[in-house]
């Protein structure tokens, strides 16, 4: 662990039974890449891309760090970053296909931030299905973050990732039934928690 | 002659075999055992339907998810910029 792990506490002025929230980018690529990164390939739908917008966002957090109030969460503040470097990336995008859409979008101030705002939320489409979709995403995400990390990773490389038993071994140095030990926890887990809402 | 009957299952084994058909990594004889097992055993039933439901609710999410080999370039970055940012 770096110096860096700070632990804010900023309570002045806030009601008491607010939790504040630390920081600690030691940790953000073990528990928020997958996050980000599947919020950013379902609006860029590029591979490359998208890598390169999660290690700007990671950068770009630890940069402006103390900017952080601890309010939110980190994964939201993240979150926050990362969509505004999903808009710079469409700004691009169209400032080199030409200035119309650009345009459009500055003619009026605000009307320009909800369109940036629907950029960043979702990119045409089914919108009401992309929305619920990503709803269940998130849940899913969540519940994997309460799992342990190592078996979450190994969970997620053989059935998001769709790796076969033999790669996700070698990977993880474990043999094919210690794998199917680890995917049946972790999937009795996630129906588990997921059951509520979604089953 | 004290060969295990082949369709019998156990459930422990049963729950491993519908764990392995979500994968695709189960042939026809494990189905068909799978099959008989299920039939009688409504424990393992309530397992393989949560199982199914749990597949499609994954495949609905679509979630796409980075591979270790990102998150330790990523982790690697991180790590240079901030000893770049700790140096006088
Ligand atoms: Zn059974
Ligand atoms: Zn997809």
């Amino acid at each position: 662990m770096g110096g860096l792990g700070l632990i804010r506490n900023l309570t002045q002025g806030r009601p008491c039974n607010m939790k504040t929230h630390t920081i600690d980018p030691d940790q953000w690529v073990d528990k928020y890449s997958d996050y980000l990164f599947n919020y950013t390939i379902t609006r860029v739908r590029d591979r490359e891309t998208a890598n390169d917008l999660v290690a700007e966002t990671f950068l770009a957090g630890l940069r402006s760090m103390k900017n952080f109030k601890g309010e939110s969460t980190e994964r939201t503040w993240l979150v926050s970053i990362l969509k505004r470097k999903i808009i710079d990336h469409y700004r691009r995008i169209n400032s080199a296909k030409g200035k119309a859409e650009v345009q459009f979008t500055y003619r009026d101030q605000e009307e320009g931030d909800r369109l940036e705002e629907q950029i960043a939320d979702l990119s045409g489409r089914n919108a009401q299905q992309l929305m619920e979709n990503e709803e269940l995403g998130k849940a899913i995400m969540d519940c994997l973050e309460q799992l342990n990390q190592r078996q979450a990773a190994i969970f997620k490389m053989k059935t998001l990732e769709d790796a076969d038993t033999e790669t996700v071994c070698n990977e993880f140095g474990i043999t094919p039934s210690n794998l199917w030990v680890i995917i049946h926890r972790t999937r009795t887990a996630l129906a588990k928690c997921l059951e509520k809402t979604w089953f | 002659m004290k060969q295990k009957l082949p369709l019998l299952l156990d459930c422990p084994r049963a729950a491993e075999f519908c764990d392995k058909v979500e994968y695709h990594e189960m042939d026809w004889t494990g189905k068909l055992q799978l099959r008989l097992h299920l039939l009688f055993c409504a424990d393992c039933r309530g397992y393989w339907k949560r199982n199914r439901k749990l597949t499609q609710l994954l495949q609905k999410a679509d979630l796409h998810t980075c591979t270790e080999q990102e998150k330790r370039q990523w982790q690697q970055q991180l790590q240079q910029a901030k000893s770049q940012e700790s140096a006088p």
